[in-house]
């Protein structure tokens, strides 16, 4: 028995070992947390007020700061990253960089508000912050920081070996690829009707969460405990719908339920006539990726929607960017009333 | 209730050891069983209480029949009774709803909802006292008490997925057991059952992430570039090894822990010379019952060429429908047949060939024999064999095409490969890492029982904190694959 205790206790030194000095994934979890340390970067540095978008990839996919910005005439930071990235991990490190007269405007995506909290726990940022920054992992709570520690799976331990070797061969510039693929306010560029994906995409099918799922999501939950508290210290929370296939059905209930998420925690809630929900042909990799002029387009729609709520006056876009948002699909067939 | 769960690892486990243990040494071997049998059911019915009784009244009316035959002076209508009766109940839950729904789409009409859920475990307990019965007929077994009997059934190590234990080997077993718990057993039975769990959580399951959605996506008519189907082939190769191996080693460490010594189930299969070999490594319970149990009565190789050709092909067919109720798994069974007759005629004239090419062949067509186990129709499994091929094109992902230029001459370059994983992420370099390993393993490494005190240590330790990793915080526990057949 003893052979086997000390197996057992070896096993586990190695893992803790590995995983917290040595085996990480620079090109891919490593290239998302740099994106999200840029993007934190240059949101400490914008001055109040300001808005900050939140949310997974379908932030910077699908909303463009450099669009809503301008409109509203407030420096604006796009800091959604990716589904994956824990919400109490966005919510932690974005909260002490808003402040009383800031506004933060949340499309999450559907599916993060019912995720339960063991999958919360299992995100893939914990791994990551257990090999980088275990103060913060264990500032999000004992259980997540016992689930970043055991965050590694084999498989990740494999692909760690992959990515360091290639990242050490000198494959896959980091900052050379994110200068690449966003623009200085952190929306996502590049993404072109040309280059958009239509075979993958006319293979998606998506099922929305339940509005009892959603409501009772350990994901709704952690975003009303953010709602509140920025919303205690002055900053104007505004929650809206996802980007997503107009062929995907969203029940009233659903959206009833969302709301809820944030205006029972002292927050707002715009809901575009369109519901955020658009042709395939205006996405490019995802049922959360606009392609880049249907971003345009949806963006121009989101900062009509939140002047009011800002109090601000909305100015019409710039010219460039009301071309480029009238040569996405569904811009020629309501481009009258969408743009003009 | 799971092998691979917490609640069966933490809390079911170490209570049914400890009252065993009590109950052998407080009230003696007889209390012991009582208790295991006790515990057997718990872990049957954890899942739907409301088939305990039907597994109670099997086992209850298996072993009065059996009695009642042993003192009969004319055995064979009973024999032959007992078979129908088991057999019919293992046809109506397991085949009444395939052949009604065949039936109603032959005669273009709706398909009757006879409302059946397939009773967990049935096509293995049901070939136990297939066994029991038969071996009592030829008085190859002695005859037993009711406890012994019911332990040999039901115990839950081997309950669901097997192994197939001969009765002559294990209620004997039973029958001397002295109700203590050994230390050496105790320590041999959770090693083991340790490098099962590690096969199990750490291999079999991280593999499935690759092997589902190409499968899943041929099931869905869409259809599969050469890398997509291959990865997902490679993957399902070895996830069914290491689901299955993984769950009789830990079948066999579960049963070692109180002592009772269950036969080896695999023995490195994929490294077999030639399909014969390859059947006398895979699932070696299975295919000593299929070859006891039918081939042999059927006449097995005594009849001349032929007849020994279509008893193997009986043999085969029937063994691949009892994996399931589908067509295709009847594919898979003939397509075994058809490499077992092939390859003994292939002897019959004095073939020959280097070791390695028979190892490549053999295990080329165990792995083409896979796509129709595993797909959900014929449909898919063409689907399947057309990306196998490169019909469907050769499509690698942008990231790996821009850092090995060469690979423009071969694949065309797109942003998401769409089933190999999440398109962020490159997992295409995961998934391609996962199967070489555990390809490596499977070739180049021996059977973890015939692994010396070294390489169990070294197994341990490369396992143990993956496997707590997976049995606490994977968000579910996947069942094994042979819990549905």
């Amino acid at each position: 028995m003893r052979r086997l205790v000390l197996c057992a206790a070896a096993s586990l030194a190695l893992y803790f070992a590995a995983f917290a000095f040595v085996l990480h994934r620079p090109l891919s979890v490593g290239l998302l947390r740099m994106e999200m340390d840029q993007k934190l970067a240059r949101g400490a540095r914008l001055a109040s007020p300001k808005l900050v978008v939140l949310a997974g990839s379908n932030a910077p996919f699908s909303h463009s700061c450099r669009v809503i910005g301008a409109m509203l005439g407030l420096p604006c930071e796009n800091g959604g990253v990716a589904v994956g990235i824990g919400l109490d991990d966005l919510f932690a490190r974005w909260s002490p960089l808003l402040h009383r007269g800031d506004s933060v405007y949340l499309p999450i995506e559907i599916q993060q508000y019912d995720i339960t909290a063991a999958q919360n726990r299992m995100d893939m940022d914990g791994a990551w912050l257990f090999y980088r920054n275990r103060a913060l992992l264990w500032h999000l709570g004992a259980l997540r920081a016992l689930a970043g520690a055991f965050g590694s799976t084999m498989p990740d331990g494999l692909e760690a070996l992959a990515e360091m070797a290639a990242h050490a061969a000198g494959l896959g510039h980091r900052r050379a690829m994110l200068a690449a693929q966003f623009d200085r306010e952190g929306d996502r560029i590049g993404t072109t009707l040309a280059t958009a994906d239509p075979g993958f995409l006319a293979t998606l099918h998506r099922i929305e969460p339940g509005p009892r799922a959603i409501a009772d999501g350990y994901g709704a939950r952690e975003t009303a405990r953010f709602v509140r508290r920025l919303s205690a210290r002055g900053v104007i929370v505004i929650g809206g719908l996802p980007t997503d296939f107009d062929t995907v059905r969203l029940p009233e209930a659903d959206i009833v339920a969302i709301r809820r998420i944030f205006t029972r925690h002292g927050g707002h809630f715009v809901e575009l006539p369109d519901r955020s929900r658009y042709p395939r042909a205006d996405f490019y990799n995802s049922e959360d990726h606009l392609a880049q002029p249907c971003q345009y387009l949806h963006s121009i729609a989101v900062a009509r929607a939140l002047g009011p709520l800002l109090d601000r006056a909305v100015r019409p876009p710039g010219a460039a960017m009301r071309a480029l948002a009238a040569t996405c699909p569904s811009a020629r067939m309501t481009i009258a009333a969408r743009v003009e | 209730m799971l092998f691979n769960s917490p609640v069966f690892v933490v809390a079911f486990l170490p209570l049914c050891l400890g009252l065993f243990a009590l109950a052998g040494w407080r009230f003696g071997p007889r209390a012991a069983l009582v208790v295991l049998l006790a515990a057997s059911l718990v872990f049957y019915g954890w899942w739907k209480p409301v088939f305990l009784p039907l597994l109670a009244g099997s086992i209850v009316g298996n072993y009065v029949w059996v009695r009642v035959m042993r003192r009969a002076m004319r055995r064979k209508p009973l024999l032959v009774a007992g078979l129908v009766a088991n057999l019919g109940l293992l046809g109506w839950f397991k085949y009444a709803g395939l052949f009604a729904a065949t039936g109603a789409s032959l005669f273009g009409v709706r398909a009757p909802d006879l409302g059946i859920v397939l009773l967990l475990g049935i096509s293995f307990f049901t070939f136990q006292q297939i066994m029991y019965l038969v071996d009592s007929y030829r008085d190859e077994t002695p005859a037993c008490g009711f406890v012994d009997y019911a332990c040999f059934v039901g115990f839950f190590a081997h309950l669901l997925a097997g192994p197939i234990v001969r009765p002559r080997e294990i209620i004997p077993q039973f029958v001397r057991h002295d109700g203590r718990v050994r230390s050496g057993d105790l320590v041999a039975g959770i090693e083991m059952f340790l490098l099962g769990l590690a096969k199990k959580l750490v291999l079999a399951d991280s593999l499935a992430r690759f092997a589902d959605p190409g499968f899943r996506a041929a099931a869905a008519g869409h259809p599969l570039s050469l890398v997509e189907a291959w990865v997902a082939l490679l993957a399902y190769g070895a996830q069914i090894y290491f689901d299955f191996s993984g769950y009789s080693d830990m079948a066999i460490g579960l049963a070692r822990m109180i002592g009772i010594r269950f036969p080896l189930n695999f023995r490195s299969p994929y490294q077999a010379r030639d399909i014969s070999d390859f059947w006398r490594r895979w699932n070696i319970t299975l295919s000593g019952f299929l070859r006891d149990y039918l081939y042999i009565p059927l006449g097995g190789n005594r009849h001349g060429e032929a007849r020994r050709n279509a008893n193997l092909m009986i043999t085969m067919l029937l063994g691949g429908f009892w994996h399931g109720a589908a067509w295709s798994f009847l594919a898979w069974g003939g397509l075994h047949g058809i490499y077992l007759i092939v390859h003994q005629q292939w002897r019959r004239f004095g073939g020959r060939m280097g070791a390695r090419l028979a190892q490549g062949i053999t295990l080329l067509a165990v792995l083409v024999a896979w796509v129709p186990f595993r797909a959900e129709s014929l449909r898919a499994s063409w689907i399947m064999l057309r990306g196998l091929c490169g019909a469907g094109g050769v499509l690698l992902p942008d990231l790996i095409v821009k850092a090995v230029p060469a690979l423009r001459l071969v694949a065309t370059p797109v942003a998401v490969l769409p089933y190999l994983g999440a398109a962020r992420t490159m997992s295409v370099v995961q998934g391609v890492a996962l199967v070489g390993l555990a390809w490596g393993i499977i070739l180049l490494a021996p059977d973890v029982h015939s692994l010396r005190v070294r390489g169990r240590n070294a197994a341990l330790i490369a396992g143990f904190a993956f496997s707590v990793q997976a049995l606490f915080f994977a968000p579910f526990a996947r069942p094994f694959i042979y819990f549905q057949f």
